[in-house]
């Protein structure tokens, strides 16, 4: 359980990062020409991470399956009519989310159970680094504690690398918007964690 | 070892902070990660999602096929037959009694009933449906007792209804498959449409009425919920059946084990209880025999299990 936090520039060398947002308007181009190679390309890039991204309002792996596919289908249904300037990744986001979101307010799915309940009850057990435990049950706090499109804009730029612009058409929101929620979160955060670290007590 | 993307700052953040921020902003930005510390790693969402291509694939292959699909004859000669054979039984026995006429596909085997109104029918082998003897006079109403049908519904001005054990599910002309065991875990009935529009109905709330779309599917639990509607994927390994497919996703397993058993009349016993619950998928475009089936079964990772045969089936166990 023990971390040590790492300048950025070593997180970015160690860690993969995204295919290149024109990678992905390559791919949008090539689909909306009904190239199949193209489509299972996306699949094979994408699967994953909105598999987790759907899993993170379900907490269910096949509610989360069955989200992902129907997005698929549907981008390759509609591929005619992919807009060429807009993100790919921000169309298939959004189907996701709002196909989570309606099943979550409908509550269909008997399998889910809620979000905040599985993590909190979920402690880390304690270490020799009690320090970053205890830190890191505060940083999940705080996020959790943020206004709710607040940190919905936060986690998807902070975990789903979303730019500013597929931000905005998922939450459907100007990119300026977007901007402003990031800035509130973080703003926000580096000031709990200032203070957390004059006195871990106070917060 | 960690295989995570990194997703960095963005540049509009950056620009807007200075010096001194940055640093603050990057360190709450970097420790944000421990957000996500009891997730599972993505590299387990890419092993979730290693089945889900060939049904993307097959959803979205071209449309034609689907057509194609219903246009032509039945495929089963045999059983076209024996539905001829048990369809005349059933002409006399109309005649002879008033009693309600009841259809039922022996295990083993599927067959196609033509309706009095002229739709057409296939029952799964198992299946048991049952309508009145005035069917198509001044209603159309047929009743599931259990199994699977697909039907090719004559439009007409008379509603067609079919009535399972937890749902109606009504039509005005179209194509569709619905599925009903009312003993199987996690029993609801599951209604695929292929064309045209159907409209279903809980049993016990009439209020919660969904209309389906070509290509729709909807599941009725037996309780109060509105039924879960679901797009294109599911529908399509509903009625794989008809073509002599073997499709099923995120099943109980011995809910799959039943329908080996009705589909080539054999008797599997599930020695591990363990096995019973355990959610699994197959799909078979046309399979051989039952052995084919469950070897994919016993194959799976998840399931790990032996399978041997014994006198008229198979016994699944744990290693």
């Amino acid at each position: 359980m023990s971390r040590t936090v790492k300048p950025e520039t070593e997180l970015s060398d160690q860690k993969t990062p995204r295919p290149s947002s024109s990678t992905f308007a390559q791919l949008s181009g090539r689909i909306a020409r009904s190239d199949r190679d193209a489509f299972r390309e996306l699949f094979e890039e994408l699967h994953p991470a909105l598999l987790r991204f759907a899993w993170r309002y379900t907490r269910d792996a096949d509610t989360s399956q069955d989200i992902v596919q129907d997005a698929f289908v549907k981008v390759w249904e509609k591929r005619e009519t992919l807009d060429p300037r807009k993100s790919i990744l921000g169309f298939m986001y959004t189907m996701v989310r709002n196909r989570a979101l309606n099943l979550a307010r409908d509550s269909h799915y008997t399998n889910s159970v809620d979000a905040d309940e599985v993590i909190i009850k979920d402690v880390p057990p304690p270490d020799e680094n009690a320090d970053f435990a205890v830190l890191e049950e505060k940083v999940f706090e705080w996020i959790e504690n943020l206004p709710k499109r607040r940190r919905e804009a936060f986690k998807l730029s902070r975990f789903e690398g979303l730019t500013h612009a597929e931000i905005a058409e998922v939450m459907n929101l100007t990119p300026r918007t977007v901007n402003t929620h990031l800035m509130l979160a973080l703003r926000d955060l580096r000031g709990k964690l200032k203070a957390f670290r004059k006195d871990p007590q106070v917060i | 070892m960690n295989t995570e993307p990194y997703h960095p700052l963005p540049r509009e953040v950056r620009s807007e902070l200075d010096h001194a921020e940055l640093a603050e902003t990057l360190e709450a930005w970097q420790l944000s990660e421990w957000y996500c510390s009891q997730e599972p790693p993505l590299s387990e969402f890419r092993q979730m999602g290693a089945g889900m291509w060939p049904a993307i694939e097959e959803a979205t292959r071209p449309r034609l096929t689907r057509v194609f699909i219903w246009r032509r004859a039945p495929r089963m000669t045999v059983s076209f037959a024996l539905a001829a054979c048990i369809a005349v039984v059933l002409a006399v026995g109309i005649t002879l009694t008033q009693q309600p006429t009841s259809v039922t596909a022996p295990f083993g085997d599927q067959i196609t009933h033509e309706l009095p109104d002229g739709s057409s029918i296939v029952l799964n082998s198992g299946t048991r449906i049952q309508y009145e003897k005035n069917f198509g006079e001044t209603s159309r109403k047929l009743i599931l007792r259990e199994g699977e049908i697909f039907l090719n519904v004559v439009p007409n001005s008379t509603p067609f209804v079919v009535e399972s054990f937890d749902a109606y599910t009504e039509v005005l002309g179209t194509s569709f498959n619905v599925r009903s065991w009312p003993d199987e875990i996690n029993a609801a009935t599951r209604v695929f449409v292929s064309s045209g529009q159907v409209k279903v109905t809980p049993v016990t709330a009439s209020e919660l009425a969904v209309t389906l779309a070509a290509g729709q599917s909807a599941q009725v639990r037996h309780d109060d919920q509105a039924p879960l509607v679901m797009e294109s994927i599911q529908g399509l390994r509903q009625r794989a059946w008809v073509d002599g497919g073997f499709k099923f996703s995120k099943e109980p397993l011995s809910n799959v084990v039943e329908e080996i058993e009705r589909r080539y009349d054999v008797e599997i016993t599930i020695a591990s209880p363990a096995l019973e619950t355990m959610s699994i998928g197959v799909l078979k475009e046309s399979p051989e025999s039952p052995e084919e089936i469950i070897r994919d079964i016993c194959a799976l990772k998840i399931t790990a299990c032996d399978y041997r045969a014994v006198p008229g089936g198979f016994v699944l166990d744990k290693p």
